[in-house]
């Protein structure tokens, strides 16, 4: 009888705590439609936002952080269609596995968002330009055949998780990859061949091997070495640090608004690494250089003008004709005099400045004719920095034999010498990133100048 | 007291039955939390015609979603894919339904794959690669209603071995799996090579040892349910030429000059003497395309090696080399093609003969062009 009484306690208890579920206290419904009504809406949000105001974007689409980054053209139509363009060595790729230089590709695939555990971009069907980044054959590909592949490719995504959208700006994550990757609307009337053509050429523009150091400046003048700029693998140790130890590499993608880089990257403001900055996002300016938008005094520069005027790994080649002023009317009395010397001519309207290692000094190079016969002669100078931005070239009455010839024959070299030895020369670069070519100009006049190119 | 207590659990009884009654009595159903979706096709869509071929020849005919549009939650996300292109997409759906469903349709009635085939196939561009093991996955039947079949992308519809190979062998074998798995197929089938299987090596296995050791393929020594499903679309998708090929590879004896392992060893099956001098010592193994093989009047045939004779200048002779192993590969092979046969014919009323020969039929004799005018010329 204990047991039927224990029986019927448990069960009225069991039955008192299940039935709780099934009370009608339960609160009003927080939202007015279900959950996968509700996830149908962002779809269908999602879908209008792509498709609107003609349906182009322009995607910076990054795979590992051992490849830079790659710009591409969608253009999403209604009908489930989407066409992907780009420009980059992969597409050559393509069809020519040994190819080096990039190519322009574009090809109409498939696209949906669907609701996976959220709204998902999905580029559902195989297009050769964009989902190369995604196969899984070796990159090179193996000798071996199929049965050496470690099916891994360039592991990027083609399936994003649709994050946020702002101000016609998209910020997706790579859904298996989980890279950031972000879209920004563009003009329908874009043209993709030509804004492919215009980002690549940017992007030739930014870094040159021949500046094989730039810098990221921060607040305090604290400065990171970079190299490798133009692989957009961006080396970067501190300026005050080992670079051995401390250099990172960091992958980055360039736009025509400016440097990204995939990831933020942590700059420490001192060597005890007690405050620091984030930075992603750099801004080129007018004048080349690229700001920081997260902090906009953090900077990304070549190194100081004058510095790299002077270095001795640089050689600089004066533009054909490309003096002005002054140095017009010295360089036509040079001419003359080389003339009624022995009937000389120079064979260039150009000069050399360079560094020559044997004799410790740089050169100014010119070369004449005469009587029949080629000379180079080179007048040896210092490149002396004025200020970050400012030069003069002291001449030092020593040359090659040749040039002590003419130096001490043609009195006009001479004036000429002088002229420029006691000239100030402002640097006026053609890019503080990337400053292969220079005005320089006289800080006396404003006038006289020259344009030199680095070689 | 007794009595007290009888009571007193009537009572609580009476409340718990009072409870159970009562709890959610008035529970009605409400609108459906889902969605309505919309089943209607959009003429306007870029892929309109193909869903339309899709919709009227798979889902309405055998409730089956032909999932041409990649799902990676649908995959392994282990592995690295890609979806596979719209055009290639296309293709295989027509040659599916021509192939595959058809042929089903034809021999075993109209009704058997609406029971009993897949709810769902789904193309994926790409192989799944097993770095391992060197190996990668061409097709998957999983839990006995889905077919993925990789590799699309990389097909050529002009190369007849390849596409055998890839595509409808796989579609035979995977369907194999999905039939075994509702009813299975006599144990005796394990026995006859239970000693061969090896899961973790068969890749590095030769094709014309395995045929020796009674095995269609090397894929099929890897277990006993692989072998089950190679044998039976190995026998339905390879030409006479090809099956016979197997059953004559079957039939021969394989030695190796190597002192390696039998998984890294090349095997050979023809050898000859060095200089024709008959010594043990002076064998050597050749390839089947350095033997010139020359028929005589009584039936036999004389083997000699392609690029040497010796010091007399006479022609090396070729022999065939022993088949020692014990096991006959050839009447091993057909004994297993003959217990899917019994077991087709006697679980499923499949004819497995005329199966193969319905296959062979459509197979040699299909014209992509006129089978894609399904999709294409669909308003």
């Amino acid at each position: 009888m204990n047991k039927l009484y224990h029986i019927s306690v448990l069960l009225l208890m069991a039955v008192l705590m299940f039935s709780t579920s099934c009370l009608k206290t339960e609160e009003d419904d927080i939202f007015d439609k279900s959950a996968a009504s509700r996830l149908d809406d962002v779809r269908d949000s999602y879908t209008n936002i792509l498709t609107e105001k003609g349906g182009k974007w322009q995607m910076e689409y990054f795979t590992t952080d051992e490849e830079p980054g790659y710009v591409y053209l969608m253009t999403f139509q209604k009908d489930g269609s989407v066409t992907i363009s780009g420009k980059n060595v992969w597409i050559s790729r393509v069809d020519d596995v040994s190819a080096i230089t990039p190519s322009f590709g574009s090809e109409t695939s498939l696209w949906e968002v669907i609701t996976d555990n959220g709204p998902v971009l999905s580029f559902n069907s195989y297009n050769r330009f964009f989902h190369l980044f995604a196969d899984p054959e070796d990159i090179p590909s193996t000798d071996e055949g199929d049965t050496d592949e470690q099916g891994y490719g360039h592991s990027g995504d083609y399936e994003f998780d649709l994050m946020k959208y702002s101000g016609d700006t998209l910020y997706l994550e790579g859904k298996k990859h989980g890279n950031n990757i972000i879209m920004t609307r563009l003009e329908p009337s874009i043209e993709d061949q030509t804004y492919m053509d215009d980002v690549v050429a940017l992007a030739d523009s930014f870094f040159n091997a021949k500046i094989p150091q730039t810098f990221i400046t921060l607040p305090n003048d604290r400065r990171f070495v970079v190299t490798n700029g133009a692989s957009l693998i961006l080396s970067m140790y501190p300026e005050d640090g080992d670079w051995v130890s401390q250099t990172e590499t960091y992958s980055a993608i360039i736009t025509p608004s400016g440097l990204n880089f995939m990831n933020p990257v942590r700059l420490y403001a001192d060597k005890d690494s007690t405050s620091y900055y984030d930075v992603q996002h750099f801004v080129r300016q007018a004048d080349g250089s690229l700001l920081c938008r997260e902090n906009n005094q953090v900077k990304f520069t070549a190194d100081t003008l004058s510095k790299i005027m002077a270095g001795q790994s640089f050689k600089w080649r004066m533009v054909e004709n490309g003096y002005a002023g002054d140095l017009e009317d010295f360089i036509s009395i040079f001419e003359a005099g080389l003339k009624a010397y022995n009937k000389a001519t120079l064979r260039y309207k150009y000069f050399d400045i360079s560094y020559v290692a044997a004799q410790e000094t740089f050169t100014f190079t010119f070369a004449v004719r005469a009587n029949g016969r080629n000379s180079t002669c080179n007048l040896y100078l210092d490149v002396e920095r004025v200020s970050d931005n400012q030069v003069r070239f002291v001449f030092n009455g020593e040359g090659d034999s040749n040039a002590k010839v003419y130096l001490q024959r043609v009195e006009a070299l001479q004036d000429f010498c002088n002229y420029l030895s006691s000239t100030t020369f402002e640097i006026r670069p053609n890019s503080l990133l990337s400053p292969t070519e220079v005005r320089l100009v006289s800080a006396d006049d404003d006038v006289t100048a020259l344009t030199l190119i680095l070689q | 007291m007794k009595k007290l207590n009888i009571f007193v659990s009537m009572l609580l009884l009476l409340a718990v039955a009072t409870f159970t009654l009562s709890s959610c009595s008035d529970d009605k159903l409400g609108e459906t939390i889902f969605p309505d979706i919309d089943e209607t096709l959009d003429p306007n869509s870029m892929t309109y015609k193909l869903d339309k071929f899709l919709r009227e020849n798979y889902l309405n005919v055998y409730n089956l979603d032909f999932r041409y549009k990649m799902q990676d939650v649908g995959t392994n996300m282990n592995y690295n894919l890609v979806p596979a292109t719209y055009e290639n997409s296309i293709d295989l759906a027509v040659l599916t339904k021509f192939l595959w469903f058809d042929a089903y349709k034809e021999v075993a009635g109209p009704d058997f794959l609406k029971l009993y085939g897949p709810r769902i196939i789904h193309l994926i561009g790409s192989p799944a690669y097993n770095p391992t093991s060197g190996t990668e996955i061409v097709g998957l039947a999983e839990g006995g209603i889905k077919v993925s079949l990789f590799k699309v992308n990389a097909m050529d519809i002009t190369d007849f071995e390849m596409m055998n190979e890839y595509y409808f062998k796989t579609m035979h074998h995977e369907f194999a799996h999905i039939l075994h798995q509702r009813k299975t197929y006599p144990s005796e089938f394990n026995l006859l090579s239970a000693s061969k299987y090896d899961g973790n090596n068969w890749q590095d296995r030769q094709d014309g040892v395995v045929n020796s050791w009674g095995f269609v393929t090397t894929y099929a020594s890897s277990e006993n349910r692989e072998d089950f499903a190679e044998t039976i679309a190995n026998f339905v998708v390879k030409t006479d030429a090809q099956w016979n090929r197997i059953l004559e590879l079957a039939s021969r004896g394989w030695a190796t000059p190597s002192s390696e392992d039998e998984f890294n060893a090349e095997y050979f099956c023809y050898y000859y003497y060095k200089n024709n001098e008959v010594d043990p010592e002076k064998i050597e193994y050749c390839y089947e395309d350095q033997v010139i093989k020359v028929p005589q009047e009584d039936g036999t045939v004389l083997m000699y090696f392609r690029n040497d004779t010796d010091s007399s200048g006479n022609r090396i002779v070729v022999y065939n080399v022993e088949d020692t192993d014990g096991i006959d590969g050839k009447e091993i092979i057909l004994k297993k093609v003959q217990i899917a046969r019994q077991w087709l014919a006697d679980e499923w009323g499949v004819d497995l003969d005329a199966l193969r020969a319905e296959v062979q039929k459509r197979q040699l004799n299909y014209d992509i062009t006129e089978l894609r005018k399904q999709v294409t010329e669909i308003q």
